[in-house]
């Protein structure tokens, strides 16, 4: 569906979504900005964790990495869905052309944008594919089915698992997570910066870049659980994604939560403390406006309800975490929702102001790129190593439980001894 | 450093000496100023509040560290937490002198919050508008609310880290855990809210979602740096034997990260405003921008960011103790000069430069808060013998 509905909106034009003359940003860049944000943490965990030297990321990175991949997938396609004639969408990059001194707009933030999302793209890509080859190596070495063997040959790039593999390999990962740490911090900043540069109430506001960041983290957790918890529900994963990295992310959670919540409640005050009358008006608009419900849906399920996670049975507790997982993805959807079309609908001139009604089509993309998105991610758990699995043997002497209920053992054998 | 180690501080002569000597010219020569400058005081006082807001904030800077390592559950910093908690010792002084320029500033002595001023109030609309939360009782109310949940934490954190010791249990670190988790959310709402009220209301019509988070950056890395610094002392002196190099590396980690994390806000602040151009917004730059305060605004983001960017990128620098404790004595500098930028043009317009009052209030502040802090690292012993996550941060590597 998702498909039919991109071809028409490509044939026919930008027109059939439900944007109109003042509310000229709606859907598109919600989801966006919304599939972006999920992106973050995969990032997070792999790049930041690491820095961190946290090892329980471990037996979630992989999959974390692979949701981030596929999250900028979705996302990088409304831009282009977005151009109306996406046969010259290479003319974002600036590209020595034939049509005389033209180029691209470097003062715009959207081209920055094409800049940050492509390089985060790529390294995302990269990283996880380094972390993929030790592990396609191990799956090859297993296989029986000759085609699939060839398959996974290719694949792990004659991995042969000797000393100098593996310090290329670490020198590569080290490199990478450098990179992508303040990559990662850039690419949701230059996304506030499409909104925080221009001048419209609601949006020029200093606060966005670090706030965006914290959002993004805070969505993107929200979806690792989403996936994790049913992926380890179905491919019985319950050893290696334990009730303890569920609590972790429930934290991480928390904190990015409530950094949201306290970035809110900034923006409101000092919209009021401005004494700009336009501020003022544009959340008073939020949060009693005709479009209020998507503010008090925001503000519910991203600020109010993970603080039930402080309260440690609910964040040890599965059915919960995935409710809210739910929950605060919906939350961080609405939040771009409010920011977007609130912002626009009431703008400077109450003549112009008008509602704003998604379309059929609108729908239509948004759950078509839902549908690419689960639909990689269960190819991926299909037919990739879905735990690092080389990773995960370096700790598995100081944190698995069989070994440490092993050790356990022996010592008490030693004392009867 | 192979003198005969001891894990009891006692407080170099030498510097005490300095630390007094700091202190008694400082004060010789804040009180020179206020003779000098008796037509302009103000300058004095905007001096005073920088110095005072400085070195208090390094202090809360080493109670925030404890609290984020707490909640962590790191285990590293065990062995030189001494250092932020000794940091908690300058506090008290530090909230007095807030409290001497704000009950100054309440009597009209001097007009570094000019909404103060029921004169100017009454014909300025925007201060009207502001006056719900701008007002000299809420003024109050807040400060006091400061003081007390700051003050009170760091006691709490030393009182407990010392129970630590003599417990060294896992149900006292939970109990600790719950309250760096609360110091954590209280500061969160007041490392914004007293940046507003200390700093941004000096420029009263100017606003900016970001200046608290920008302004905590400050005095975060700031503290990092005092730390980093205090370490590499004790350890020249031969303290500290059981800190490795790891350790250090990791410090100036943070310094290296959070600069960047600075200077990341700062852009953000920066170029959000420069970009949309709105006169009301845009005004705070252009008076420290197109204005004599350019070269210090220039020197402060090269302190700031490019110095530590470039020095620190290394591992061998960060591991490198002269290099480190150099950096870290110019990013303290850095923001230093940072706040400098931010209190002067509303308050002195361009009458500034490096005069009496710029060095004595730096000197006083900077040798109380080198004797408090000191004579805090003495009271108990440097390393603690039992505490929960010590054996961990004995066997630190990287």
């Amino acid at each position: 569906m998702g498909v039919g509905l991109i071809a028409y909106l490509i044939g026919t034009g930008v027109g059939v979504w439900g944007l109109n003359r003042t509310v000229n940003w709606a859907w598109d860049i919600t989801n966006f900005v919304w599939w972006v944000g999920i992106g973050h943490a995969g990032t997070l965990i792999s790049a930041i964790l690491l820095l961190f030297r946290q090892r329980w990321r471990m037996s979630i990175n992989r999959s974390a990495e692979a949701m981030t991949i596929f999250a900028v997938i979705c996302a990088g396609m409304f831009p282009l869905m977005h151009m109306g004639r996406i046969w010259v969408a290479y003319w974002t990059l600036p590209l020595p052309n034939t049509f005389g001194p033209l180029w691209v707009n470097f003062n715009s933030p959207l081209l920055w944008d094409v800049f940050a999302i492509s390089t985060y793209f790529s390294v995302s890509l990269g990283f996880w594919y380094t972390g993929l080859i030790p592990d396609f190596a191990t799956v090859r070495d297993r296989q029986t089915i000759p085609f699939m063997k060839i398959i996974y040959r290719i694949t792990s790039m004659g991995w042969k698992g000797g000393v100098k593999d593996w310090q290329r390999f670490e020198e590569v990962s080290l490199v990478l997570a450098g990179l992508s740490t303040p990559l990662v911090l850039s690419v949701h900043s230059v996304v506030s910066f499409d909104f925080a540069t221009s001048v419209i109430p609601g949006w020029h506001t200093t606060i966005f870049p670090p706030y965006f960041v914290a959002g993004a983290i805070f969505s993107g957790f929200a979806m690792v659980l989403t996936l994790l918890l049913v992926m380890r529900k179905v491919l019985h994963l319950e050893d290696y994604i334990t009730i303890y990295h569920v609590e972790n992310m429930n934290k991480i959670i928390i904190v990015t939560g409530s950094i949201v919540g306290v970035a809110y409640i900034t923006e409101l005050f000092i919209s009021w403390y401005s004494g700009v009358m336009y501020e003022q008006y544009a959340f008073i608009n939020r949060a009693t406006g005709p479009l209020a419900w998507s503010y008090w849906i925001m503000m519910s399920c991203n600020v109010i309800s993970p603080q039930l996670f402080w309260i440690k049975k609910l964040r040890t507790n599965l059915v919960f975490t995935f409710f809210m997982s739910l929950v605060v993805n919906v939350g961080m959807w609405f939040e771009r929702f409010v920011i977007i079309v609130t912002s626009l609908h009431r703008d400077f001139l109450p003549s112009a102001w008008t509602m704003f009604y998604p379309t059929y089509v609108d729908i239509g993309i948004f759950i078509g790129t839902l549908g690419i998105f689960f639909t990689l991610f269960l190819l991926f758990s299909r037919t990739f190593p879905v735990i690092a699995i080389a990773e995960l043997k370096s700790i598995l002497k100081i944190s698995g439980e069989a070994q440490k209920k092993q050790q356990a053992e022996k010592a008490v054998e030693h004392s009867i001894h | 450093m192979e003198s005969p180690t001891s894990n009891n501080f006692s407080f170099p002569a030498r510097l005490k000496t300095l630390s007094f000597i700091l202190m008694g010219l400082g004060l010789a020569g804040l009180v020179a100023s206020f003779l000098l400058y008796r037509d302009n005081s103000q300058r004095v006082w905007s001096n005073l509040l920088i110095s005072a807001f400085f070195f208090t904030g390094i202090s809360l800077a080493g109670t925030f560290f404890l609290a984020v390592n707490i909640v962590g559950e790191s285990g590293w910093y065990t062995v030189l937490r001494r250092i932020p908690e000794a940091l908690g010792k300058f506090m008290p002084f530090g909230l007095v002198a807030l409290a001497v320029v704000v009950i100054t500033g309440v009597l009209g002595l001097h007009k570094t919050w000019i909404w103060m001023d029921k004169e100017i109030a009454a014909t300025d609309e925007l201060i009207q508008h502001k006056s719900a939360y701008l007002n000299v009782p809420f003024f109050l109310i807040r400060f006091v609310l400061y003081a007390v949940i700051w003050y009170g934490f760091t006691l709490i954190f030393r009182k407990q880290s010392l129970q630590d010791e003599l417990l060294g249990t896992l149900d006292h670190y939970y109990k600790m855990r719950k309250y760096a988790a609360t110091f954590l959310v209280l500061f969160a709402v007041t490392s914004s809210t007293s940046a507003w009220d200390f700093l941004m209301s000096i420029d009263v019509h100017w606003f900016s979602t970001l200046f608290g988070w920008y302004i905590f950056a400050g005095y975060w890395v700031s503290g990092i740096a005092v730390m980093l610094i205090i370490l590499l002392y004790l350890k020249s002196l031969g303290y500290f034997p059981q800190v490795n190099q790891s350790h250090i590396h990791d410090l100036a980690k943070f310094l290296f990260a959070f600069s960047i994390f600075w200077t990341y806000l700062y852009f953000s602040q920066f170029m959000l405003y420069f970009y949309a151009n709105i006169p009301e917004e845009i005004i705070y730059f252009m008076e420290r921008y197109d204005t004599e305060y350019r070269p210090l605004l220039l020197v402060m983001v090269g302190l700031n960011f490019v110095l530590p960017l470039l020095v620190l990128m290394t591992r061998d620098s960060k591991r490198n103790a002269q290099i480190s404790v150099t950096i870290a004595t110019l990013v303290i500098l850095g923001h230093y000069i940072d706040l400098y930028q931010i209190v002067m043009p509303g308050t002195n317009g361009t009458n500034f430069g490096l005069g009496l009052p710029e060095i004595s209030c730096f000197a006083l502040f900077a040798g109380l808060f080198v004797f408090s802090v000191f004579k805090g690292l003495e009271e108990v012993a440097l390393v603690p013998a039992k505490a929960t996550f010590l054996d961990e941060s004995l066997h630190h590597t990287t």
